[in-house]
């Protein structure tokens, strides 16, 4: 049977009412267009556990969803020959899931260990400029096959939570408080397999969600271009655009994935990459290791290895980075991979009708979160999936990167003085479908509430204008954002 | 093969995640909070605990009586182990309908059911001497996911479909054996222990758990029992009621569409789980059965609350008969997977019943579906 929209929004509009005492009619209202995130075509109306891991209704080919799904959740094995074969030599977790917990963001961890399910971790060891050392590729692997090293031993990384005071005394206006901290990262130096030099440093940062990719996708490069035009005319929190990024067609396009803006369509995106490089799983367009030459040659060059395996160091050197690596991992199955990926929908938002949700949107619109968090978007036309195309979506976000001003207070902001702006879509979900409720790039945030207050820089105004908010008013505007 | 329309579900779902009211106007809200919370008691401690329990107690059977083939290894040895090894699957796969929660954010799920098993890591593991010290705690600190669980214990006592011939198994192997059964055992244990409450368990267990440095802080049945209360993930008793529903749809669809589909349209045998045991038939249909338990409420022969009562109320006074659709399409599922064959993966050609198979568990799926629609 199908419940039709309009009886929808009349059971939505009415529901406050018929909890309390009935009435024998109520009237017909439509639901808000609000309350479809993921826009009419890629919105599910799903609330629990399994919220971020709902097919959207414009997907066609089941079955290939479910199979690409499957990718996603197994764990990638060693050796050939098998479903989900061909992990390592080096790598960085043997499975998707693993740092996706129920499909969100990973969770904040106070011991790295890539073995721990939600940890996705990923960490960073870079020169005093952000440069990426070249021993390491950009997400350091700490995991290998026997008998090769992973470039550095996880057991020497070290994660200290340290406490940041502001200059406030972490004390609202009112007199209540409230705690901060962020993360200090170390790694010892006699756990690096790999030559580095003197000084290094190290950042980490978590996951994103994956949900509402393929429809972020949908947005025209020239909206995206148009709200960075728009912003540059403005007096503050201008937004960066990410850098044009030419892909293997030719094509060229802004950077709108991660929190760098480092990719600039899904086809290319984090997600296409990652079950790459997060498994060193070959495949016909990726023939070759994610993998950096100082490695290949400090593991050619060790001579247990050699024994090992009972190869020359020229096999081993060559093997490792080989160009022409038999594919692991067929076309077809990544296509199915990647319907999956650009087919999850967005969770819809949540009792939007509800009287304090409504006094948090009121303020959220008025103490300048919008700026940056720009409430809805229209796609243009998707070409891989017709139905995404010309939805109006509700990820709150401008896919620009702002500054929040970390630096300044030396609160270690890693590689990350600039992130792009989080899509807040389906985020109050976090707790019952991922565990947690941690947020910003390096999950610093325990909470909507120190997330908000971690905004300085160019959120700075925002942040003063909530900080003096009553706590009923502050309590509202997280209900919003748990709602939406 | 039918497709499964999610954005009808995706509609009803919402209405009954929104905490929304009844169409019925009899005075029944009181009663329907009451009746709600009995369905979410039954549902947790008479299923949801009752199943892991059994769980638990299989699992430390099994992580005995492994203890004793390692010790004084003989056919009769790995024959009982085998065979406990069975009756403890039973109990995992009647769990499929509640994988969210503490099997999903503790990695119970990945540990006790990691699938492929890593056959080429697990030969690298057994030519190593040092295993031949392996114990639990060793094993749950060095080996990883892919060489954990039920599949990998299934590798060392079963072959063909058969438990091994004693004689065939290194003694190395019955070490590893055990200690990944001792990790099994623990970690069967917390998930009885994250739904049920570390201090509610047998003293017994908490032991083994104390010994195992393994600690919880949640009781994750309460949480659901507790829907709508302050402290409660689950902001409402229709949230949570539409848990169990979602829960069970979930493996229905991942029964018909993924394991029994995944193999039948590759015809690689390699997809089926059970590689040695060909135990999948008799998994399917207790992913099926742990829809029943779900459904009914408790477990076999200790049936109590249910969902199933209370959609066979609103069929009265409505006059449909879901409830009755429902039962009748459990059965249907069990009956169309059992008559694919056994063992699955020399059927993986009979596309004919592996199609009715999964026409079943589609159908079930969209009756479940039907349940949000009755209670809005």
């Amino acid at each position: 049977m199908m419940i039709s929209k309009t009886i929808l929004g009349l059971i939505v509009v009415g529901s406050a009412v018929l909890l309390l005492n009935c009435k024998p009619k109520e009237e017909e209202t439509e639901l808000s267009e609000e309350y479809y995130t993921g826009g009419k075509n890629g919105t599910a109306f799903v609330a629990g556990s399994n919220a971020y891991e709902q097919m959207s209704d414009a997907v066609k080919d089941v079955l290939a969803f479910k199979r690409g799904e499957a990718m996603f959740e197994n764990n990638y094995v060693t050796g050939e020959g098998t479903p989900f074969s061909g992990l390592g030599p080096v790598y960085i977790r043997s499975s998707c899931i693993a740092c996706h917990p129920g499909y969100g963001r990973s969770k904040r961890v106070d011991n790295f260990n890539s073995d721990e399910y939600g940890n996705g971790y990923l960490v960073m060891i870079h020169d005093a400029d952000g440069k990426i050392l070249p021993s390491f590729t950009g997400m350091l692997q700490t995991k290998a096959v026997a008998p090769f090293l992973p470039p550095v031993d996880e057991k020497g990384i070290h994660i200290t939570w340290k406490v940041f005071t502001d200059q406030y005394g972490n004390r609202y206006p009112d007199g209540t408080t409230y705690s901060l901290i962020y993360p200090e990262v170390s790694i010892d130096r006699n756990a690096i397999n790999v030559p580095v030099p003197s000084e290094y440093y190290v950042s980490i940062e978590g996951t994103i969600g994956i949900y509402g990719t393929g429809l972020l996708d949908a947005i025209t490069d020239a909206d995206l271009r148009a709200e960075a035009q728009s912003q540059s005319q403005r007096g503050y929190a201008v937004g960066k655009l990410g850098p044009d990024i030419t892909e293997a067609d030719g094509s060229t396009h802004p950077g709108r994935y991660t929190y760098g803006c480092t990719r600039g369509t899904l086809q290319n995106g984090p997600g296409s990459n990652a079950i790459w490089n997060i498994t060193n799983v070959t495949r016909p367009d990726r023939a070759y290791h994610y993998i950096t030459e100082p490695y290949a040659t400090a593991m050619a060059d060790n001579v247990q290895i050699q024994q090992s395996l009972g190869w020359t160091r020229d096999s081993i050197y060559n093997y490792l980075m080989s160009k022409n690596l038999p594919p692991e991992m067929s076309m077809s199955e990544f296509d199915e991979f990647m319907i999956w990926h650009r087919g999850l929908a967005v969770p819809a938002a949540r009792n939007l009708d509800d009287p304090k949700v409504q006094e948090g949107k009121t303020i959220f619109y008025s103490i300048g979160c919008t700026a940056c968090h720009k409430p809805s978007w229209t796609t243009g036309e998707d070409k891989y999936i017709a139905g995404y195309s010309n939805q109006k979506i509700w990820p709150y976000s401008d896919l620009l990167q702002h500054n929040l001003g970390w630096k300044d207070k030396n609160a270690s902001p890693g590689l990350r003085e600039w992130c792009r702006t989080t899509p807040l879509w389906g985020r109050g979900l976090s707790l019952i479908c991922a565990g947690h409720t941690d947020h910003l790039h390096d999950l610093r945030a325990r909470n909507f509430e120190e997330a908000i207050l971690w905004h300085f820089g160019q959120a700075e105004t925002a942040r003063e204008k909530f900080r003096n908010l009553s706590k009923s008013q502050r309590e509202a505007l997280i209900d919003f954002l748990n709602a939406i | 093969m039918r497709k499964i329309s999610y954005k009808k579900v995706g509609l009803l779902v919402m209405a009954a995640s929104l905490g929304l009211g009844f169409n019925s106007c009899k005075d029944k809200e009181v009663d329907e909070e009451q009746v709600f919370s009995e369905i979410l008691e039954s549902y947790v401690d008479n299923t949801v605990i009752a199943t892991y329990a059994n769980l638990a107690d299989k699992a430390l059977e099994l992580s005995d009586l492994c203890q004793q083939l390692k010790a004084q290894p003989s056919q009769a040895a790995v024959d009982v182990a085998a065979q406990k090894w069975k009756e403890a699957r039973v109990f995992w796969e009647q769990s499929e309908a509640f994988l969210y929660g503490p099997a999903d954010f503790r990695n119970l799920d990945p540990h006790i059911d990691s699938w492929p098993l890593d056959k080429n890591q697990l030969d690298q593991t057994l030519a190593r001497p040092d295993v031949d010290n392996l114990d639990a705690t060793e094993a749950r600190a060095t080996l990883g996911v892919n060489l954990l669980g039920f599949h990998a214990i299934e590798y060392v006592l079963f072959k063909d479909g058969q438990p091994r011939s004693y004689a065939e198994i290194p003694a190395r192997e019955l070490t590893y054996c055990a200690a990944v059964a001792g990790v099994l055992a623990e970690d069967c244990i917390l998930l009885e222990a994250s739904w049920k409450g570390i201090n509610n368990i047998s003293q017994a267990k908490a032991e083994i758990l104390a010994a195992a440095d393994l600690s919880i802080t949640d009781e994750y049945g309460n949480q659901m029992k507790n829907a709508g209360k302050t402290g409660s993930r689950y902001s409402s008793q229709k949230t949570a009621i539409n848990e169990i529903i979602e829960g069970c749809k979930d493996i229905a669809d991942e029964v018909g569409n993924s394991k029994i589909q995944d193999p039948v349209q590759s015809g690689d045998v390699l997809k089926v789980e059970s590689w040695y045991s060909w135990n999948s038939i008799a998994d399917f249909c207790d992913n099926i059965r742990s829809i029943e338990n779900a459904y009914l409420g408790g477990i076999p022969a200790q049936r109590s609350h249910s969902l199933s009562s209370y959609i066979a109320s609103i069929d009265k006074e409505k006059k449909t008969d879901l409830d009755g659709e429902i039962k009748s399409n459990i059965n249907n599922a069990i009956t169309k997977i059992q008559a694919i064959g056994s063992p699955f993966r020399n059927h993986l050609d009979n596309k004919t019943g592996a199609n009715e198979a999964t026409d079943a568990c589609d159908e079930l799926f969209n009756s479940l579906n039907k349940i949000s629609q009755h209670i809005q």
